[in-house]
């Protein structure tokens, strides 16, 4: 069983606390992290790979501090960075051969593993094309594959399936999703879908601090009978979002459908409907900010 | 029934078998254990290691053509400078400022080569490999510098008689303004990174006013001041050492930024 620690791991940039005193151990599985632009996730993702040095506190691979570990612990780890750099003037063979190299894949295996690779991302057809005519959701789809090569124990991904279309996504998804059996899988997404139906555990991030963690089912209980839906004229539409977190929102029949959070029913016949993550989502992020109904 | 001393050890052996085949292995344990024993197989990772000479190749195969085509250029138009100053019969002091400031704009090769994974946001990723990101400047360091240094030494066995200086004084000459305006380049793209625009164009300034003096006091290249070229040319390998040091220490602390 692997183990990715955090002791009380904490980053600042000037004044401002990228990261506060987070603690955790991941072990086997995939693992979401939820968070709002600017919630720490990336500085958290970069310290993970050891690409930033925590100010205080350790993270440790099966106990030992992956800052020591140094190349042995790169070696294990698969990163796709939020901002996935490429020279334009490759192909996306050279390239993917050049990232194997420089992660020490020996000759003999470097072949099958791009084969591997190219039917894994479905970029057999573009292996050849330079880089610089690729899509964003190409691009995106060539960063995962090289993410893979070394067949990584760590493998962290930042916003993987930004840029992609929803059937790369849903292909991605699973390819993901059959990773966490051997190893740890830490995904940043501001998507909710992205990681409802494939992580084992969920965490949402704000402000540099973990809210709140637990399996997908768990968390969604940490919001029951606090999501509210209820169907009410336009006037009480306006009213009601700017007094709420309003979830979903949909016009129907001259009237509106709204799907609300908050401590108390918002109107009086509204009723209290089944939560899912993305009103967890909403609630911590949103919630502390919402007006006090009464 | 007392265990009979004097068995032979074919005996002890028959014995031996006879017993341990009428133990029957637990199908599910042993199951279990061969399981396991697969699972450490599957788990076993084939460590590869490139040695020096193998992260030099990798990185002579994927240095862009421009930079070949651009330090193929600095190579070759250092000899042809040279042998056009030296059919115009000019003496020393007045070749040699031509030479530096050929060899000093040939390191620009080496630092837009720097840049280059900064400004396609390839450093990150790079870093994250086995082989990291200060490996790599390492390996392109001696290949992009090592090129330059022996084209300077070819050059002073060539001329150094010509220009009655003496081979070594020649290289200190050409050499000296070459690594100090590494050294200000390099300066330039870690120290003034993300510093105001007047400490930037200051840092450029620098390195163009390094020049200056060997085109405005010629009797800088008289033997007598051979210990200061040195002094600079310590100097100016010392901060490039020390520069190239600060970049890699800022890449694994936390004050690069990597966007």
């Amino acid at each position: 069983m692997l183990e990715l620690k955090l002791e009380n791991v904490t980053k600042r940039f000037g004044d401002k606390i990228a990261v506060d005193g987070v603690n955790f151990t991941w072990n086997n599985g995939v693992y979401g992290l939820l968070g709002e632009n600017g919630a720490g996730k990336t500085t958290l993702m970069r310290m993970l790979c050891g690409l930033l040095r925590p100010d205080s506190g350790r993270i440790c691979f099966q106990g030992e501090e992956v800052s020591r570990m140094g190349a042995r612990y790169r070696r294990i780890l698969g990163y796709l960075p939020q901002d996935f750099g490429y020279y334009p003037d490759f192909t996306a063979q050279r390239y993917l051969k050049y990232l194997a190299q420089l992660k020490a894949l020996p000759p003999h295996v470097i072949p099958d593993k791009m084969e591997e690779i190219w039917e894994l991302t479905g970029l057999q057809d573009a292996k050849n094309k330079r880089l610089k005519g690729f899509s964003g959701g190409m691009l995106r789809r060539l960063g995962i594959g090289q993410a893979l090569l070394n067949d990584p124990k760590v493998l962290v991904l930042d916003e993987p399936t930004s840029g992609l279309d929803p059937k790369e996504r849903i292909r991605f998804r699973n390819v993901i999703s059959s990773l966490g059996k051997d190893r740890i899988v830490l995904l940043s997404t501001h998507i909710v879908q992205d990681v409802e139906f494939i992580a084992d555990q969920i965490f949402i991030m704000k402000k540099g601090r973990l809210l709140a963690g637990g399996k997908p089912q768990e968390i969604a209980e940490t919001v029951r009978g606090k999501v509210w839906e209820c169907l009410v004229d336009e006037k009480w539409a306006a009213r009601l979002q700017q007094r709420y977190a309003v979830d979903h929102l949909k016009y129907q029949d001259g009237q509106v459908y709204m799907r609300v959070l908050s401590q108390e029913p918002p109107v009086a016949d509204a009723k209290a409907c089944e939560p899912g993550l993305e009103d967890v989502y909403l609630f911590y992020m949103m919630i502390p900010e919402a007006k006090d109904p009464t | 029934m007392g265990m009979r001393i004097g068995r032979s050890k074919k005996e002890w052996e028959m014995r031996f078998l006879a017993w341990a085949g009428e133990m029957e292995p637990d199908p599910s344990r042993k199951g279990k254990a061969l399981e396991k024993i697969a699972q450490h197989a599957r788990d076993k990772r084939i460590e590869y290691r490139p040695g020096w000479a193998k992260l030099l190749w990798i990185q002579l195969c994927y240095l862009p053509a421009k930079v070949w085509a651009l330090q193929a250029l600095f190579l070759v138009l250092l000899p042809v400078l040279e042998a056009q100053l030296h059919k115009m019969g000019l003496p020393g002091w007045e070749a040699f400022p031509a030479l530096s400031v050929c060899m000093a704009l040939a390191s620009l090769v080496l630092v837009q080569e720097f840049a280059r994974h900064f400004s396609y946001k390839t450093a990150e990723l790079e870093q994250c490999c086995y082989l990291g990101l200060s490996q790599l400047w390492l390996a392109r360091v001696c290949c992009i510098s090592g090129l330059d240094v022996l084209a300077v030494a070819a050059l002073g066995v060539r001329s150094a008689n010509y220009y009655r200086t003496g081979w070594f004084a020649l290289c200190v000459y050409v050499l000296t303004p070459f690594f100090l305006a590494n050294a200000l380049l390099l300066a330039f793209f870690s120290w003034a990174r993300g510093k105001s625009r007047a400490a930037q164009l200051g840092i450029l300034a620098l390195a163009v006013s390094v020049f200056a003096p060997l085109f405005l006091y010629r009797q800088i290249y008289e033997a007598v001041w051979l210990p200061v070229w040195l002094l600079l040319l310590a100097a100016g390998v010392l901060l490039c050492i020390a520069l190239v040091c600060d970049i890699r220490k800022k890449m694994e602390g936390d004050s690069l930024c990597w966007n």
